[in-house]
């Protein structure tokens, strides 16, 4: 790697190598099946140069051919692709441990095991069918610069999925856990989902009309999605975001705060540093609904004339791809809502006649920019006097968050599921919209 | 290469092995506005291997040949435990050894391009868009990828073939004051780079919809007929019924499996869907899978009746019917997966008018704008639409959102116009895999009772 950088700090004024590898096997268990048992042993390197304020780049997967590399980001230069910033110094950055190495260790049978620890817990329970999906991954990454730079890290981490699926059908309710390590996923988690899965086996029809709605971690994703695009430092630059002009200024209900803390160890894949070197940091993007702050990279943070937010990485929001291959872009990888003071029951209880969305499906249709949303309930669970009472056959939920997100009725006081990749507290909003029958 | 792959065949005391080598080479150019952000063209290589053992089967990605050796006796571990676990063993249905070597056919060969004529082509069009009214940004990125598939395995089986995808495509962002819409536009397909020339039209015809939309409005949510145009008839076909008649979707799905028997009568008279990856010049093209098995096209419905599904060697085998030739991987870095290849829907024989007559009181939704299944329920995004009033065209509504189940929409078909239009970009997103030779098409079809989004 290091040779590699050599190479390119010899034909330009600022270079940096990237190096990503991965190991990870998975397997499933479906209907009693032991099935899906791959992995990966992959890896590679991009390479990014600066000369005469222009921006070269290319990427290779092993070390064998360096110059057809280098030759790649010297060709890539002829495209002037501009480069106002530079890339960063050493400097002392938070220390994380998100390392677990017992893992190194796990193995098939240690995935299978935990399968079956699940399955024998919920034998007999579920009526349709029982799916588990079990994995594991270790992650190296390292960054490297012609200004001295070197940061390294390595994460693990072990996730579970489970997948109650409803009887005669292909749907169900679902829900991963993931941890750093090996980590049992508690038992009264189990029965929890379990007692909803129960609950929502029979389908209501509901018809098309403003209902409350209840929505839980993962059902939040698109909002946050719609956030992520308005809050972005590429669209404000564009002047393409609904929240362009509106920085200090309120656009949410007082209540919504949203929260990005690469360093909070508990979420999955902390990190100390981003995909360019630079530090991380708890960033508040929404607080007390109050707009606070974009997010950027190197490259938008020097078109916007301000200091970098530790965001820049080599993925996408919503198909994470192959970081080798993705430039840095500005990307919140740690965004969640922050909770607020209400439980989950007393929320569910108010409603005389509403809905929970578990989980949605289209979260990428949509006018996203303009913050409109208009998802699938996969499932959403229809509750009458405070309690549930089935599942919503074919519903939709649309609107728009930046009217959605200002009046809100209830926020849980706790993250719902903690191992959950989307970790965020439930949220109630009045009168959305649901097309249905 | 070859001859060390062939020796780790020959060597490995497995029942059945197959490696996958591959190169591939992806050229890309991005404008995010004025702006350009990124030239480029890179190469990679890696493997993937598979091993069946005593009816148990494992697979992995390894980017380095060294790693071969360790992921191989990996997968043995695996497939043990599978054989001890499972009481059916893993079984493929049985494919002629073949050996061949495929070159992809192409108008004007994208390699032979020089860099700055392909950046030159996407700078016009991105001139050409930002230069209008109303438009604030667009995102446009040129895309070129060549797959060098070497797959051999210990039956004797030994095939290359070269796939090129090459196209231009992103999003137009037009904004009155707070108020942004978008619509995406794309060129190109498997022929070459004769598919990304003298296409002004397709771009003015876009921002001529993106501007428009800005003085459109919504429609109330609730049921309504509508009528697909041929792009959402194509994500129609792929996202409602495609991907379950995807055999690995189903295959451990004891109670959905019985569901969905060939013969099993699902839908209207007037839907018959067809996968075929065999028609030369669609973007869906391919001769062989990453299996080495050849492709054939397949009728998966016909006139509402379920005839066929997409297979692996693998649930070919464990649903006792033909290979197909529908096993695909993204490339190097993933094992194969059972992909749709070219998807579409059978024109009927009415005129659009006479499709619009019947819907009298509906909706035309046009373009598709991203879809998404979990199995029977399914979600699609339009980019744009009209309403239908006395049966004419109306005033142009919002982009929306449409879904349903699969076996309640599929009876739900009333007709067919005569027209076939299949996509020049596709892609399909499964598990962490993206297909970017997942193609569609169909006709203008209507559908009467439909949910569709809204305020």
């Amino acid at each position: 790697m290091e040779t590699l950088l050599r190479k390119t700090e010899k034909i330009s004024d600022e270079s940096e190598v990237f190096f990503n590898e991965s190991r990870s096997c998975t397997l499933s268990v479906e209907n009693g099946t032991l099935k899906n048992l791959g992995g990966n042993m992959t890896g590679g390197y991009a390479i990014r140069i600066i000369r005469k304020k222009n921006l070269g780049s290319s990427y290779l997967n092993n070390l064998r051919n360096r110059e057809a590399a280098v030759d790649g980001a010297v060709l890539s230069l002829a495209g002037k692709v501009g480069a106002e910033f530079s890339f960063p110094g050493q400097s002392k950055i938070a220390s994380i441990e998100s390392y677990d190495k017992r893992v190194e260790s796990l193995n098939y049978s240690d995935l299978l095991e935990n399968s079956e620890e699940i399955s024998n817990y919920l034998e007999g329970e579920v009526k349709g069918q029982l799916n588990l999906y079990n994995g594991f991954n270790r992650k190296n990454v390292r960054i490297i610069n012609s200004g001295g730079l070197d940061r390294k890290a390595r994460t693990s981490y072990v996730y579970s999925a489970i997948h109650m699926i409803y009887p005669k059908t292909s749907n169900g309710v679902y829900q991963s856990f993931y941890s750093v390590g090996p980590k049992k996923i508690k038992k009264k988690l189990l029965d929890e989902i379990l007692e909803t899965y129960k609950a929502t086996i029979p389908t209501v029809e509901v018809s098309t009309g403003n209902y409350p709605v209840l929505f839980m971690t993962d059902a939040l994703f698109p909002i946050l999605w719609r956030i992520f695009e308005g809050a972005n430092g590429k669209n404000l630059f564009k002047n393409t975001s609904p929240l362009t002009g509106k920085a200090g200024k309120h656009v949410f209900s007082e209540s919504i705060s949203v929260i990005n803390n690469p360093l909070d160890t508990a979420q999955v894949n902390p990190c100390a540093f981003d995909d360019e070197g630079v530090s991380t940091r708890k960033l508040k993007i929404i607080d007390r609904g109050v707009f606070k702050s974009c997010f950027v990279n190197l490259d938008y943070a020097a078109k916007l004339n301000m200091k970098p937010t530790g965001t820049g990485f080599r993925s996408e929001f919503f198909m994470p791809g192959n970081p080798i291959r993705t430039q840095p872009v500005p990307l919140l990888k740690h965004m969640s809502f922050a909770t607020g003071k209400d439980k989950f029951g007393d929320m569910v209880g108010s409603m005389a006649r509403g809905i929970i969305v578990s989980d949605i499906i289209g979260p990428h249709s949509g006018n996203i920019l303009n913050g409109d949303f208009s998802v699938g309930l996969a499932p959403g669970y229809f509750v009458k006097n405070g309690e549930i009472v089935g599942r919503v056959k074919d519903g939709l939920i649309s609107g728009n968050i930046y009217e959605l997100l200002k009046e809100v009725a209830g926020i849980e006081d706790r993250v719902h599921f903690p191992d959950d990749p989307n970790g965020n507290p439930s949220m109630l909003f009045d009168g959305v919209r649901v097309s249905a029958k | 290469m070859a001859e060390e792959i062939e020796k780790f065949i020959h060597f490995s005391k497995v029942d059945f092995i197959d490696i996958r080598y591959e190169t591939k080479t992806e050229t890309q150019m991005q404008y995010s506005s004025k702006e350009l952000k990124e030239v480029g063209s890179n190469i990679t290589d890696g493997y993937a291997v598979r091993i069946l053992h005593r009816g148990g089967m494992a697979g992995m990605a390894v980017t380095d040949f060294k790693d071969i050796k360790e992921a191989i006796g990996l997968l043995m571990g695996a497939a043990r435990l599978a054989s001890s676990k499972n009481k059916k063993p893993v079984k493929l249905a049985p494919a002629p050894a073949t050996k061949a070597n495929v070159k992809p056919k192409l108008a004007n060969d994208p390699r032979k391009v020089p860099m700055e004529e392909k950046l030159d082509i996407l700078k016009t069009y991105n001139g050409l868009i930002l230069d209008q009214p109303d438009i604030k940004g667009t995102e446009l990125k040129y895309f070129e990828v060549n797959r060098q598939k070497h797959y051999m395995n210990s039956e004797g089986t030994d095939i290359s073939e070269e796939l090129m995808t090459v196209g231009i495509a992103g999003e137009i962002s037009a904004k009155r004051g707070t108020q942004v819409r978008n619509v995406r536009v794309s060129i190109g397909g498997a022929t070459g780079m004769a598919s990304l020339l003298n296409r002004n039209d397709v771009f003015v015809k876009k921002v001529k919809i993106a501007r428009k939309l800005l003085d459109a409005k919504s429609i109330k949510g609730g049921k309504y007929d509508v009528i697909l145009n041929p792009a959402m008839t194509g994500v129609f076909a792929h996202e409602a019924f495609g991907h379950l008649s995807e055999a690995d979707g189903i295959e451990d799905k004891a109670q959905f499996r019985k569901r969905m028997r060939v013969g099993a009568k699902l839908g209207s008279e007037n839907i018959t869907i067809i996968a075929d990856s065999t028609m030369p010049g669609n973007l869906g093209f391919y001769r062989y899978d990453d299996e080495g098995v050849a492709v054939r096209p397949i009728t998966l419905i016909e006139k509402g009746v379920l005839k066929g599904r997409l297979h692996s060697r693998k649930t070919a085998a464990s649903f006792n019917e033909s290979i197909t030739g529908h096993c695909i991987a993204e490339d190097h870095g993933h094992l194969p997966i059972i992909r749709m290849g070219n998807i579409y829907v059978k024109p009927g024989k009415f005129k659009f008018s006479e499709l619009l007559e019947a819907a009298k009181d509906g909706l035309y939704l046009c373009d598709a704008k991203g879809g998404q299944t979990n199995g029977e329920n399914f979600t699609f995004g339009t980019q744009y639409g009209y309403r239908v009033r006395n049966g004419e065209l109306g005033e142009m509504i919002l982009d929306t959102n449409l879904m349903g189940n699969l076996f309640t929409t599929l009876k739900k078909i009333r007709a067919a116009d005569n027209e076939l239009v299949f996509c020049e970009r596709g892609g399909c997103g499964k598990g962490v895999q993206y297909n970017i030779k997942s193609a569609h098409g169909g006709p203008n079809m209507l559908i009467t009772g439909a949910v569709v989004g809204g305020e």
